[in-house]
């Protein structure tokens, strides 16, 4: 489970990060998005422990990651953007390398399925330098799985992967997830996030804007209208003026402890409509929508759900 | 033609000025620049004037200068003519950058100019080097003639050095074209069968080197070098060589002017030749163009495969099987033995060293039959220099621990560990590596102590087993202590130590250069203070209870002093190990800390 409050990064005088706080459970896959220079990778970079953060808290499976940096990074894997490999060593030497970094006694006989699922087994022998950059990026997957992370954190997982291995990499997520793993994804691929993502975090500027379930952030934007794209959402939820979500309650408080479907549904209760909020992202700039909380949820049998994806 | 080529060439070198004036606004590069222009100043150009400056050397003869030189041209072209002809496909190439071929290659321009323009950008660069050469050698007080005759015989030299490469792979490709690969093996095992016949040569005609005698040892060894030369290959096959090292030997104007025409006849055979031969070069030229426009985005962004130059990396075995579990430094130690088995391989080290000594012991046998005694002094004396060059520039070389990594530092801070255990595993491999090769200096130095060289007597034997054993023991820690100020250098400043490994050329870039290694020698000097005046307290202290021991009991005074001093040394040794220890695991506590806190991506922004 990953845990973040009041999370914030500075670099001098420029916050990249602004108090964030969001809570990830054991199955539940995040979907970090933002426009560009949001803050999504130095929230990514800061949670896996790789760059110090300024203030806040962050517990990775139940480790702080401050306290004991150790113990938590051991429960973690952090896939990069830009796949980062040792030039000189070949496939199988990064995955024994790193099987030693994390005491992994029996790698091997966990090493060569990864890879067979991977589809790299007969790149085995090569160098980084031999392979393309979606291979390279399917070792990196291969190097961080090793070890069977509880936390995982992906940064544009899907960049330079083929049809066939983005369909096997969002398997693999959604897989993994389901095995009990909490994921936080970060991509501008807003399908990937339709069809893999439980819940979704939108940040602007280092700042949350919005947080829930799909179901709950189509709803704060869709303004009561059916068949809106996620797209669209995304692009309301971060037009200029829009609204930044202030330090609140986090949405998925009781919508997070229930099972929830790839499109961040709960089957069982449903989620209650949010009223739409403004009728169009412009209007709603000095309107506060209203925030999902254990107090303000609806009656979910007499309302019906929002549209989440294009009819 | 020539307009535009020097039109490309001043505005590339105005363009590049204001680059690098622009970085002086920074203050590291500022402070660089002024180390580096003093540095010029002091070792090249204060000594311009100076007409009797530097050692007061005996001045060498322009005969023997010009037979010596023209030897070792000799030796040049035969490695380049090996080269122009071991290529796998003798394709005819010239240097032309990427933007050259895309610009000029379509351009309507023809073969002939094309290679004129090659040959007039690659004088810019000769006549550059020329004046780099000019300012390193008229430093030199054993040289006859000035400035004006060292820059044009140095220009004369290094221009048939590039022409006689272009017109050897000219014909090597021809040759290839009308005979077939089966002549340029041919070829090759030809210039292996001369290269024998040269070495037997010089074998067979070897004669003891004169005395060491202060200040004419330069002009007594390269007379002496010349007569063997003389003697093993007659002047005849020395001949053209010499003429063309003859203008930078001359003494006087008047024999610079009789000089230079006949230096000149070999160059312009080679012009003619690549003018002449009508050779395809645009597919060669474009595929080394391309070659090299990677290499540089490699050295660009620190890759390993363009810092150590355009080699090719391969898959290389594992040093030794790596389990899944135990020591994680470990992992590092390995990784880092993989990754520098790229340019060393201690297989071929073993052979170069043997090789190597075998030939100079039984040079030595031929020519000075003597004991193994009188070659104790050189040993130590070599051993000496060897081991202070390796404690200075060693951990600035050697640098496959954190440094080389320094742009994986994300994916290193990533990994479940305490910095200090990344920062003290990332330095294992440079630390064996340098131990490796101090043992073997410690290891000559013990063969002199103990080969009846009487200064070394003086000793008894087991201080001096005593002695070797606590300087083996101390090599470890110490180079340890070396390799942090570097790795600290790089961790505080990693913009600035990136700087230093991508970018070649500028005076700053000389300068920071220098500023890392004075600065790195003075760091471990303070470093090792400590532990040098301790050990020399320990050491006082010491002689002074045996004395009072001795005169307590005076029988059997020689095997108590021995064991005295064994004891002092000993006791030093503990001292020393006990400070540069702490002072080492201070260091890479502190560094681990450092790295945990650093933040690469944002320390690189320009």
């Amino acid at each position: 489970m990953i845990e973040v409050q009041g999370l914030t990064k500075r670099y001098g005088t420029f916050t990249a990060v602004q108090d964030l706080s969001f809570t990830v459970r054991p199955g539940e896959v995040l979907g970090l998005v933002g426009p560009n220079g949001a803050g999504k990778t130095s929230t990514l970079r800061s949670l896996a422990g790789i760059i110090p953060f300024s203030s806040g808290s962050v517990s990775i499976a139940g480790n702080d990651l401050a306290a004991d940096p150790v113990a938590a990074k051991r429960r973690l894997a952090f896939f990069p953007d830009e796949p980062r490999l040792f030039d000189y060593l070949t496939v199988r030497q990064h995955l024994a390398f790193v099987a030693r970094i994390y005491g992994v006694a029996d790698y091997e006989s966990r090493a060569q399925p990864l890879l067979e699922e991977l589809e790299i087994a007969d790149k085995a022998d090569l160098l980084p330098g031999e392979l393309s950059r979606g291979m390279k990026q399917k070792l990196v997957i291969a190097c961080g799985l090793l070890h069977e992370p509880s936390v995982m954190f992906f940064d544009e997982p899907l960049t330079g992967l083929d049809p066939l291995g983005i369909r096997r990499m969002k398997d693999s997520i959604m897989r993994r997830a389901q095995a009990g793993a909490a994921v936080v994804l970060s991509s501008h691929l807003l399908h990937l996030l339709q069809e893999v993502c439980t819940h979704v975090l939108i940040v602007k500027q280092g700042q949350k804007i919005a947080h829930g379930t799909l179901a709950e952030v189509v709803a704060r934007y869709s303004g009561g209208q059916l068949g809106v794209s996620l797209e669209e959402i995304f692009l309301r939820a971060t037009a200029d003026g829009s609204p930044v979500e202030a330090a609140s309650p986090p949405l998925i408080s009781t919508a997070a402890a229930q099972p929830q479907t790839p499109l961040g549904l709960c089957p069982e209760s449903g989620e209650p409509p949010l009223p739409p909020p403004n009728p169009s992202a412009e209007s709603s700039a000095n309107a506060e929508p209203p925030l999902l909380s254990p107090e303000s949820g609806g009656d979910a049998a007499s309302t019906p759900e929002p549209p989440l994806l294009p009819q | 033609m020539i307009r535009a080529l020097l039109y490309l060439r001043s505005v590339s070198l105005r363009n590049r000025i204001a680059g690098a004036a622009r970085r002086l606004r920074q203050p590291k590069y500022l402070a660089s620049f002024v180390v580096g222009a003093l540095y010029c100043y002091f070792f090249f150009l204060r000594r311009m004037h100076l007409t009797s400056g530097g050692l007061p050397l005996a001045a060498i003869t322009p005969a023997a200068l010009a037979t010596v030189g023209g030897a070792l041209l000799l030796i040049a072209l035969l490695a380049r003519t090996a080269l122009a002809w071991n290529a796998s496909s003798a394709e005819a190439r010239l240097k032309f950058s990427d933007a050259e071929v895309a610009f000029l290659f379509p351009a309507p321009l023809s073969r002939r100019r094309l290679i004129h323009f090659h040959l007039l950008g690659s004088q810019l660069s000769i006549l550059l080097t020329s004046v780099a050469f000019t300012l390193l050698t008229n430093r030199w007080s054993f040289l006859g003639g000035n400035a004006l005759t060292h820059a044009v015989g140095w220009w004369i030299i290094l221009s048939t050095f590039s022409l006689f490469g272009n017109a050897m792979n000219f014909v090597a490709s021809r040759t290839q074209q009308l005979f077939g690969s089966g002549l340029r093996r041919r070829v090759l095992t030809g210039l292996l069968v001369l290269t024998f016949i040269l070495v037997r040569a010089l074998w067979k005609t070897a004669q003891p080197p004169p005395d060491f005698v202060p200040g004419d040892f330069v002009s007594g060894y390269a007379g002496y070098m010349a007569a063997w030369l003389q003697s093993a290959l007659g002047s005849g096959v020395l001949l053209i060589f010499r003429w063309i090292v003859a203008p930078f030997a001359a003494p006087t104007i008047h024999a610079f002017a009789l000089a230079v025409g006949p230096a000149l006849l070999l160059p312009a055979i080679c012009y003619a030749a690549v003018i002449l031969l009508e050779v395809p070069f645009r597919e060669g030229s474009m595929a080394s163009a391309q070659r090299r426009a990677e290499f540089v985005a490699a050295r660009r962004t620190g890759s390993p495969s363009g810092v150590r130059g355009a080699v090719k990396l391969r898959a290389r075995k594992s040093p030794f099987q790596l389990r899944g579990q135990g020591r994680p430094e470990m992992a590092f130690l390995w990784k880092n033995l993989i990754g520098i088995q790229s340019w060393f391989n201690w297989r071929i080290l073993a052979i170069l060293l043997g090789t190597g000594a075998f030939f100079i012991l039984t040079l030595l046998r031929k020519t000075h039959p003597t004991t193994a005694a009188a070659y104790a002094p050189l040993v130590l004396i070599t051993a000496a220099f060897a081991a202070f060059y390796v404690m200075l520039l060693g951990p600035q070389l050697v640098r496959q621990d954190l440094r080389s990594d320094l742009l994986n530092a994300d994916l290193l801070k990533g990994y479940p560990l305490p910095g200090w255990q990344i920062v003290f595993g990332q330095m294992l491999t440079p630390a064996i590596l340098l131990t490796g090769m101090l043992w073997l200096l410690a290891l000559a130095v013990g063969w002199a102590a103990f080969s009846g060289y009487s200064a070394a007597e003086v000793f008894s034997a087991g201080t001096r087993l005593t002695l070797l054993g606590c300087i083996g023991i101390v090599i470890p820690p110490v180079v340890i202590l070396q390799l942090v100020v570097p790795n600290a250098a790089a961790l505080l400043f990693p913009a600035w130590h990136q700087t230093t490994r991508t970018r070649a050329g500028g005076v700053e870039a000389m300068g920071q250069r220098l500023i890392f290694t004075l600065g790195q020698f003075l760091m471990v000097a303070i470093a090792l203070l400590p532990a040098v005046v301790v050990a020399a307290l320990v050491v006082l202290a010491s002689n002074g209870w045996s004395y009072i021991l001795a005169a307590a009991n005076s029988a059997d005074g020689a095997s108590a002093d021995s064991a005295h001093h064994s004891v002092a040394l000993i006791l030093a040794t503990i001292c020393v190990l006990g400070i540069v220890l702490g002072e080492v695991g201070v260091g890479i506590w502190w560094l681990g800390k450092r790295f945990e806190r650093l933040d690469i991506a944002s320390e690189l922004k320009p």
